[in-house]
């Protein structure tokens, strides 16, 4: 098995590539393609192709940048706003405008609910992205994802293969055994093709005074979300659509509903409260 | 004596080639039946199994498309072993 670790995108990237020696390139072409996609997507890079967006409000931007604007956008629509890429301006007045390393605590933000579900065109003859007033994408609840996939697609014609984007799983036919963090440890997963995603407050959370604030905006108050849920994982097709399910998923608000709506949609998941209880839904268990 | 025998064996003989003779002539075997009927016969048992196979073919629509013959796949499973790696809040 060969193997590949790096830093990108905010989190720690792991390749796994089933097949011998002579394919070890391939992982150093993931790898490139990564550092490639955050350079395009970073929000806290000024020069990347995001932030030119973000600070000329329309612009032509390139075949990938295009595709996964498309596709978050699309996301909203199928999650009636729940999922949505323009939370951007929420994610700033909430302290989170840098790095989540230097993410400042002691520096108190303007906390007034930031408005989502802004206006954003895209017009493919010209390869164009035009926001609309007041909105500002950030791609980081999609781009992770999207990113295991493309890398997926690398990798696999050499050989069963996983790509691990901090959480965000995209694996090739074969028999993969991941982790799923619950109080109790690891509840093992046997995926063998498709995406694994979890989306939580655990991690990337932060105080302000005497209330947490962490990541996951909930574009209807534009404030961090309320709930009970801690952690959702989520199974899907692609690593890109788990990402979306379970940020759904974990937006649901409360834990029966989360696992109703898995249920419903046969989406397997992995819901783990606040309180530390850890139910299954979509058919997983 | 035995000239008589051989008499009463001719007689016998003539009365089953006589019974043969009528029970041949009684069959008709030159009558042939009309090819019409035939054709009506075959013609309304073809319209028959036609009928039954688009009454097949409805019911396969309305079931919708034919389910494979081996389940697909199971994409994910809980299993009880180690991770080979981990998924956390990304």
């Amino acid at each position: 098995m060969l193997t590949r670790s790096f830093p990108a995108m905010g989190t720690e990237v792991e390749l796994f590539l089933d097949a011998d020696e002579r394919s070890a390139g391939l992982l150093a072409e993931a790898e490139a393609e990564f550092l490639r996609f955050e350079a395009l997507f970073s929000r806290f890079r000024p020069d990347s192709e995001l932030s030119l967006l973000n600070a000329e409000r329309t612009r032509q931007v390139g075949p990938e940048l295009l595709e996964l604007v498309q596709l978050a956008l699309g996301a909203r629509e199928r999650t009636e706003g729940r999922f949505d890429p323009t939370v951007h301006d929420a994610l700033v007045a909430w302290g989170y405008d840098r790095t989540f390393e230097l993410v400042d605590a002691s520096v108190v933000p303007d906390a007034t609910p930031a408005p989502c579900a802004g206006d954003v065109e895209v017009d493919l003859s010209e390869s164009r992205i035009s926001l609309g007033a007041g909105a500002s994408l950030d791609l980081g609840g999609i781009a992770k994802g999207w990113a295991a996939d493309r890398a997926l697609g690398r990798l696999a014609p050499a050989g069963p293969a996983l790509v691990n984007a901090g959480g965000d799983v995209s694996c090739s036919d074969g028999v993969w055994h991941v982790g799923v963090e619950t109080p109790a440890g690891h509840l093992t997963l046997e995926l063998t093709h498709g995406g694994l995603a979890t989306s939580g407050r655990d991690r990337r959370r932060w105080q302000q005074g005497d209330r947490e604030a962490h990541h996951l905006i909930d574009p209807a108050t534009g404030a961090p979300a309320a709930g009970d849920i801690l952690t959702a994982t989520a199974v899907a097709p692609t690593a890109t659509q788990a990402e979306v399910e379970a940020k759904s998923l974990f937006l649901a608000g409360d834990v029966a509903r989360a696992a109703a709506e898995a249920d419903e949609s046969g989406v397997p998941a992995v819901l783990v409260t606040r309180s530390g209880d850890v139910r299954l839904a979509g058919g997983l268990g | 004596m035995t000239s008589h025998i051989a008499r009463l064996y001719v007689a016998a003989g003539s009365l089953l080639a006589l019974f043969l003779a009528w029970a041949g002539i009684a069959a008709h075997p030159w009558k042939v039946q009309p090819a019409a009927d035939t054709t009506a016969a075959q013609a309304q048992a073809l319209a028959t199994y036609e009928a039954r196979l688009r009454s097949d073919a409805t019911l396969l629509k309305q079931l919708g498309p034919t389910q494979p013959s081996s389940a697909p796949t199971r994409q994910v499973r809980i299993v009880t072993l180690p991770p080979l790696t981990a998924t956390r809040t990304s």
